[in-house]
């Protein structure tokens, strides 16, 4: 209730700030007809190329990011030894805590000179086509690095989200792959994606959230310009995006040109809201389906997690079986929706 | 299909705990063995080693050999999924894959081998397997339905049906009706004594009436004590276990005065 | 050679000062004493520093005068021990007017005098004397490049004006050549290196650019870089002086206390030095006032020729009100401002933060014009 509160008052905040940016006319209107807001006929045609450039940037990341993050989620959950599991999992989550302003330096100094022969590369023979088009950046401040950068940043949270729902899946199910003779891989695309897939999107979208709202990495490593574009290794195309648009121009934007900065923090807010309420109709779907469905609610856990050199696993089976077949011995016809709301819920 | 499994001194550890010990066991083609012993006694564990499923815990390997028709499982160079392929497992709770439909969940082990179906062998050996498995009457008219919205009997025998759609040449059940209602159980032995005509059958249950009614052989496993290894006692002709067991164990444990 | 006596009193009053922070303030006396006997007789002195009084200064702006800033209130607190000064650089230029306008602070910096209709506003917690813009700070714009192989470059003010416009491409241009006989220049293409954030250095660069060159470059002068195109955008004079040493056939604009080892071309033929950008304000600086008193700057970019003065100077402002709402804050305030705009205060900035000290005739002015703030 008071989150709602807080909410609806940043959103009032927001469209009491921007309306007099919103409908003022920036043609005549003397503080937005120069400095950063110069140019643009209306609020419209500035804050259109920054909802692109915000969704680009982020869209760019996720195509690496998620990849990427659901594979080390994949690995942690169920390749890696347990040791080497934990050891990862700890590494990633650490990832999560180093400040974006580190990334946005690391950007600078690391990622950004470590890409200029890949962009002259794909400029030199895949011009042609428009995302490499020229002419190339020389001094790599794309919107490729930034968004790599911000694949990085958006992996923990990926990763850690897609683990739990990983390990999470049903063991009986995992099994059920095996036994018919399934490969790792064959059983985690039988048993384990299904199970996950709507956990892995609404991650998929959390890291998005994040990505949107990124502001101190995009700002110091991309070179900005406020246009639509795709290209991705260019210096003077790279569509810029809303926070970083705000961050970098907030400190000497006048009353009104601060109204139009805020009208587009409005406008990431309205983004962001959506993506966050999409992620959570589907992980609401993902309970209501999963209490249909007849999960066997004693599923001991993932293979991985099962303790390994200790008597109580050695014997682990034959107690898990007898234990569950004495407490269903007796209800009959099992009613599995119960079943799963008591041992999961 | 059916074959004989030779079980030779076998050791099972789970890393350096010895789970269970020096089993030495003969079954027959054609067969429906049971697996009888208290809880905790590794009649599950040993089970699991006949197709190699007790890899699946971290640590847990074995020592001796177990023959099919006289090909070792444990060669090196022997891949556990090729195993797994030829001996099949019924769970003792009913697994169907939840987001599959019913007709996919029969086919799912014979697209693991990458075969590509057309529709109409599909559909045939859809019809097979639910056939074999006494489901077809029940679902035929809503096959592409999930199969998790089967009664819990129904997802067993669906479980059955997808089991000997890869057409193995054993069937491991891990007390496959601990987990069903007294008709439903009725329905899965009653299959099991179907399937006997075709595959060797191997059945862990803590039923004894189960036991008698549907096994040609019974074999007795007990543990020592806490922290022991579990042994296989005796294992002789159904009739004889229940009716004239050697064993004292035995004797006692399946009159009921023990376990 | 007078002004090289005063920045060598100024290094020695620096250390003093520093010293003093760490011992009693009974040595005061002694160290303004050496200041002031150290400089010229012409230098200009605050009305003595009270050492008793007390209170906190709350300030902010212009990042560009952040280091100096700095090394004022350490040389301020260093004799009035009893005054914090706080300066939030993070406001920038913009924000830091916002804010005082807003009431916040006693100061603002900014790195351009208040337009006027914020000089109108300002009414509202100034009553209606308003308010006065004070310089207090000056350096250069530098041209720093990157271009292998060349290790010195002139520039002519209208080479410069098309190569940021972007009419110039390629580093063997004639207009290049001509403006450096007998260097030999690659082909390499031009990146143009801008700020991606509002900046008073872009400013006071277009500023330059559309006086000085009104023909090829016909972008009004602004706080945001007006050229859209191949341009390289990045956040911060650091982030452009990272950009410009990263990239290869790179030049781009930077404050130039701000540039440390990258190579800075020549313009018309003068490097910057701190001479040259004070010279340059002596030459060309007039006072335009938005309001009695004011000491608003605007440069004649046509007087800044000649060999010994830096043609692109870049200034920046203290702004207070003409009244103050309590006599105990104008105090503090103006005590600190006449330090700020002294010739000690001048070089220690000069020696800290590597700005140019502002010509003494100017600093006369501002103490004036502080001594009749209320």
């Amino acid at each position: 209730m008071l989150i709602m509160i807080i909410l609806a008052g940043v959103a009032l905040f927001l469209i009491i700030s921007a309306i007099p940016a919103i409908t003022a006319d920036w043609s005549t209107e003397s503080q937005l007809n120069t400095g950063p807001t110069a140019g643009f006929p209306n609020f419209w045609a500035y804050v259109g190329p920054l909802i692109w450039g915000t969704l680009w940037s982020a869209a760019i990341a996720l195509l690496f990011g998620a990849p990427i993050g659901i594979g080390i989620a994949l690995f942690i959950s169920h390749y890696a030894p347990r040791r080497l599991a934990s050891i990862l999992g700890y590494l990633v989550d650490l990832l999560a805590a180093v400040p974006s302003i580190v990334f946005g330096l690391w950007g600078i100094i690391v990622i950004r000179p470590f890409l200029l022969p890949l962009s002259d590369w794909l400029a030199a023979n895949l011009g042609w086509i428009p995302l490499f088009g020229g002419p190339v950046s020389t001094t790599g401040s794309t919107i490729l690095a930034g968004a790599l950068v911000l694949a990085v940043m958006i992996l923990p949270i990926i990763t850690s989200i897609s683990r739990e729902i990983f390990l999470q899946t049903p063991r009986l199910h995992e099994e059920a792959a095996l036994a018919l003779g399934a490969t790792r891989w064959e059983m985690i695309r039988m048993a384990v994606f299904p199970y996950a897939k709507s956990g892995i999107v609404s991650a998929t979208l959390l890291g998005l959230g994040r990505a949107l709202g990124e502001t101190m990495a995009i700002a110091l490593i991309i070179s900005p310009a406020i246009l639509v574009s795709v290209n991705l290794i260019t210096e003077g195309k790279n569509s810029q995006t809303i926070a970083a648009n705000i961050a970098l121009n907030f400190p000497i934007a006048t009353t009104l040109q601060r109204d139009a900065l805020i009208g587009t923090g409005l406008m990431l807010f309205v983004i962001s809201l959506a993506v966050n309420s999409i992620a959570r109709v589907i992980v609401g779907g993902r309970k209501g389906k999963r209490t249909k469905s007849k999960v066997s609610p004693k599923s001991p856990g993932p293979l991985s997690r099962v303790p390994a050199g200790d008597f109580a696993s050695a014997t682990a089976l034959d107690v898990v079986s007898g234990r569950s077949s004495a407490g269903i011995a007796d209800d009959e016809g099992p009613t599995p929706e119960e079943d799963i709301e008591g041992a999961r819920y | 299909m059916s074959k004989r499994i030779e079980v030779n001194d076998l050791n099972v550890y789970y890393t350096d705990f010895l789970a269970v010990e020096g089993v030495t066991i003969t079954i027959e083609p054609r067969t429906v063995t049971a697996f009888i012993g208290p809880s905790g006694c590794g009649k599950s564990t040993f089970l699991r080693t006949l197709n190699r499923m007790h890899e699946v815990i971290p640590g847990a390997h074995v020592k001796g050999e177990v023959l099919i028709d006289g090909n070792n499982l444990y060669d090196s160079g022997v891949d556990p999924v090729m195993v797994r392929r030829q001996v099949g497992m019924v769970f003792q709770r009913a697994n169907p894959f939840p987001t599959m439909s019913i007709r996919d969940n029969v086919l799912a082990g014979l697209k693991l081998n990458n075969k590509r179906l057309s529709k109409g062998d599909g559909d045939e050996l859809v019809e097979k397997g639910l056939r074999g498995a006494n489901l077809w009457n029940e679902v035929k008219d809503r096959l592409s339905l999930p199969g998790g919205g089967l009664s819990g009997g129904q997802q067993q025998r669906l479980c059955i049906a997808r089991a000997i759609t890869v057409e193995p040449d054993v069937l491991l059940m891990d007390e496959p009706c601990s987990a069903l209602d007294p008709i439903s159980t009725l329905a899965i032995e009653d299959l099991i004594t179907e399937l006997k005509e075709q595959y060797t059958i191997v059945i862990v249950t803590h039923n004894m009436q189960q036991a008698s009614r549907v096994s040609d052989k019974t074999a007795f496993f007990n543990i020592a004590g806490t922290g022991k290894p579990g042994k296989l006692i005796e294992y002789n002709d159904t009739t004889t276990i229940f009716g004239s067991p050697s064993m004292k164990e035995t004797e006692d444990y399946v009159s009921g005065r023990f376990g | 050679m007078k002004f090289k006596n005063v920045a060598a009193t100024g290094a020695v009053f620096v250390t003093v000062a520093i010293a003093l922070s760490a011992c009693s303030s009974s040595s005061t006396s002694g160290s303004s004493t050496s200041a002031s006997t150290g400089a010229a007789s012409t230098a200009v002195t605050s009305t003595p520093l009270d050492a008793s009084l007390t209170g906190t200064i709350t300030a902010g702006g212009s990042s560009a005068q952040a280091n100096a800033e700095n090394a004022w209130i350490t040389a301020y607190k260093a004799q009035v021990a009893g005054v914090t000064v706080n300066y939030d650089k993070s406001q920038g230029s913009g924000g830091g007017v916002t804010n005082w306008l807003a009431g916040s602070y006693d100061f603002a910096g900014s790195d351009a005098p208040l337009k006027a209709d914020q000089q109108t506003s300002s009414q509202a917690i100034c009553g209606t004397g308003g308010a006065l813009n004070l310089p207090v700070y000056l350096d250069g714009v530098a041209l720093i490049y990157n271009l292998p192989g060349v290790t010195t470059l002139n520039l002519s003010t209208d080479t410069i004006a098309k190569i940021f416009s972007l009419a110039i491409t390629t580093w063997n241009d004639p207009a290049i050549v001509a403006d450096n006989p007998g260097v030999t220049l690659p082909a390499t293409a031009i990146t143009t290196v801008a700020r991606s954030d509002g900046s008073g250095t872009t400013q006071n660069f277009t500023n330059f650019l559309s006086a000085a060159s009104p023909t090829i470059w016909t972008n009004p002068a602004s706080n945001a870089w007006p050229i859209k195109g191949n341009v390289s955008s990045q956040k911060g004079g650091s982030g452009v002086v990272q950009a410009v040493t990263a990239g290869s056939g790179t030049i781009g604009y930077a404050d130039h206390s701000a540039i440390g080892t990258a190579t800075a071309a020549t313009v018309n033929k003068v490097a910057f030095s701190q001479e040259g950008a004070t010279a340059a304000f002596a030459a060309a600086a007039t006072t335009v006032p938005t309001a009695t008193g004011d000491l608003s700057q605007k440069f004649d970019y046509s007087k800044l020729t000649g060999t010994t003065v830096y043609p692109i100077p870049l200034i920046s402002y203290q702004i207070v009100c003409t009244t103050f709402k309590t006599a105990a804050q104008a105090t503090l305030t103006k005590s600190f401002i006449g330090f700020v705009a002294s010739s000690v205060g001048q070089q220690v900035a000069a020696k800290n933060a590597g700005s140019a000290p502002i010509p003494d005739e100017m600093l006369t002015k501002v103490q004036t014009a502080l001594a009749s703030v209320k």
